[in-house]
């Protein structure tokens, strides 16, 4: 029972290369094998519309990880995410009706996604801090002007069909067997980007996100670390955009709008930038927040019906999506995994906290 | 021929509003550092204050010109107050962020506040053509150009003239120098965002002449970073061509790539313009270029 208190210091190099930190400890293990455990048992005893809203949230943790790695570990600010999981939708859709199989499907869009991200990481660099937001956002606008008038690929403005995900004649449906496509693509992708910040490549894009000439003059190619840095990125919001087509089977442009990249840079920032864990509270809390509200909303126009909050609910959801934003920024710009955290902090060293 | 000179005309209309919108733009970025996003939705709520004041509460079609426009004067120097005072010194994504925040967060309050209905002001000018070059033009686009005008020469003339304009541009020029003689940072801080404000309400208003209101009309506001970008960001001569070039080229394109397209060329191709300028002369046609090789 010696490792039933919690040790957070080190006694062997293997224990220091640990992926997850703290796996020494007994409770550290037992508290992930029951998170395990838990998410492999949701689906069983949850509604399905409770489902449906995990599933979104599972494929939000997969684009908030991509975007966090352009903007928080490379240092890039992206407006352009949301043509990135137009991008791999549109693909997933034109290859799924060709018939491909969707453990193809799914990387593969991401793959077409990364290209046109390298397209992207042309101007960006040149550009850095607010001209490249206004080139993102510019390359958004022409993206989704693209797809609005590619009607023979995209179906145009009134969207298009996604077979569901198929596979040797098997089909995939229903939203629990998807949540179990969703939930472990998610997870790979975390464990990807985990291993990612500890490799040569991800500790490159962190030195040129924190000064670019000092990492210049470390010999860090700065083009290359920039173009890995857009590719990876736009290769897991195709795989989100992708994994998005497949679940909503049908997909139009308006999936797609601004709102959408604004939704996922609100997301690692609530959650925590150049953080994994930040991208993965950051997409469920604000994955969750409009059902909370949509709860809340429902429950004062109850007891207020004179308000009549009902019938603006998607304004107020937008307002308060807008405010959690600025009071994050303002109050808590290191986000929810900052908070998590001094959570765990708190508790280890209970009851010796100081 | 004609078809050319009318849409020459009615894009510069359009393009003395960007220029208008940009001006705001170009000030808080001047004065502050703030690149602020929320540009296209102080320009809407300019707008639906316009409204507010005209059709809901009654006043005479002209007055409610001020009263707009002070009301968002007020909006600008509260969200200074509130918000901005803070942030001095975050890095760039972060306070482009806080404006992108501001944004979601003012359009919804629109939205709430005057529903998706689109909603009828009176016109301001009385409506009929106006022979030009042998072209009919709208009366609404030449006074609305002559409006810009008188509006833009007035803001020259009080950046270069008045105490409080040569206090904002001695801050843009150096923050230091100007606080050690003696000049709020704070009050031009929040000067700025007020003016911003005022410039918006102006642009708004201007564009509910043009296009009507409704709440799509944010986006219409975007159109000033075009025209901001092209013209330089810290240059208010440049953002006033640099609207006119992207009013006219919006219109151009609607009225020649449109029928080729079907519809939609006239709000991308502001953006294109963007894009290429980003590319190629990134401090834009008036600004101060910024060497930095990385």
């Amino acid at each position: 029972m010696s490792n039933f208190f919690y040790r957070n210091y080190r006694l062997s190099y293997i224990e220091d290369r640990s992926l997850l930190h703290g796996l020494q400890n007994f409770w550290t293990k037992f508290w992930l094998v029951a998170l395990v455990v838990a998410l492999l048992l949701l689906p069983l005893v949850l509604q399905k519309y409770w489902i449906y809203t995990l599933n979104l949230a599972a494929i939000a943790v997969i684009g908030a990880l991509g975007l966090n790695l352009l903007t928080g570990y490379a240092g890039q600010i992206s407006l352009a995410h949301a043509s990135f999981l137009a991008i791999g939708a549109y693909s997933t859709a034109a290859l799924a009706k060709a018939g491909a199989p969707f453990l193809l499907v799914i990387p593969l869009s991401g793959a077409i996604a990364a290209l046109v991200g390298c397209l992207i990481a042309i101007p960006a660099l040149r550009l850095k801090g607010l001209y490249l937001a206004l080139a993102t956002l510019a390359f958004f606008v022409i993206v989704d002007f693209a797809i609005r008038k590619a009607e023979f690929l995209t179906g145009g403005g009134a969207g298009t069909h996604v077979p569901s995900p198929s596979m040797f004649g098997y089909t995939l449906s229903g939203d629990q067997s998807f949540y179990y496509l969703s939930i472990s693509l998610a997870t790979l992708c975390a464990i990807f980007v985990a291993n990612l910040q500890r490799t040569w490549v991800g500790r490159a894009m962190m030195a040129v996100r924190d000064s670019d000439i000092a990492a210049e003059m470390a010999g860090i190619s700065i083009f290359r670390t920039k173009l890995t840095a857009f590719a990876l990125s736009s290769f897991l919001g195709g795989m989100a955009g992708s994994l998005l087509g497949y679940y909503l089977q049908f997909i139009n442009p308006d999936n797609f709008s601004l709102s959408v990249s604004v939704a996922y840079i609100a997301m690692i920032i609530v959650g925590g930038m150049g953080s994994v864990t930040g991208s993965i509270l950051g997409a469920v809390f604000m994955t969750l927040l409009p059902e909370v509200l949509r709860i809340s909303i429902h429950v004062l126009s109850r007891v207020l019906p004179a308000l009549d909050v009902e019938s603006k609910g998607a304004f107020v959801e937008g307002a308060v999506y807008g405010l959690v934003i600025i009071l994050f920024l303002m109050f808590k710009p290191e986000g929810i995994a900052r908070f998590w955290r001094d959570l765990l902090v708190y508790f280890r060293s209970w009851p010796f906290a100081h | 021929m004609e078809l050319f000179v009318q849409l020459l005309l009615t894009g510069i209309a359009l393009g003395s509003g960007y220029a208008l919108g940009g001006i705001g733009f170009v000030l808080i970025y001047k004065a502050t550092g703030v690149f602020n996003f929320s540009h296209g939705q102080l320009t809407m709520a300019g707008a639906y204050f316009f409204y507010m004041f005209q059709v809901q509460l009654g006043l005479p079609p002209w007055w409610s010109v001020p009263a707009a426009v002070a009301s968002m004067f007020a909006v600008g120097v509260l969200i200074e107050r509130v918000c901005l005072r803070r942030m001095v010194g975050e890095p760039a994504i972060t306070i482009i962020m806080l404006t992108i925040g501001l944004g979601a967060l003012l359009r919804n309050l629109v939205g709430l506040v005057w529903g998706t209905q689109p909603q009828a002001p009176v016109p301001l000018f009385e409506p009929g053509y106006l022979s030009i070059l042998s072209v009919q033009i709208p009366r609404v686009y030449v006074w609305t150009l002559v409006a810009a005008a008188i509006f833009i020469a007035g803001f020259v003339v009080y950046f270069r003239k008045s105490a409080q304009g040569i206090a904002m541009r001695a801050v843009a020029f150096h923050q230091d120098h100007a606080a050690l003689s003696g000049i709020s940072i704070q009050r031009v801080f929040a000067l700025s965002w007020g003016l911003a404000g005022v410039t918006a309400a102006i642009s708004g208003i201007m564009m509910v002449q043009l296009v009507g209101l409704d709440l799509s009309m944010d986006a219409r506001g975007l159109s000033a970073f075009p025209a901001a970008i092209l013209g330089g960001i810290d240059s208010i001569g440049g953002v006033i061509i640099g609207g006119l070039i992207i009013g006219a080229a919006e219109s151009l394109a609607g009225g020649y790539l449109d029928p080729y397209l079907g519809g939609g060329a006239k709000e991308v191709v502001g953006y294109v313009v963007l894009l290429l300028i980003l590319m190629l002369r990134p401090y834009g046609l008036f600004g101060t270029p910024e060497i930095r090789k990385v």
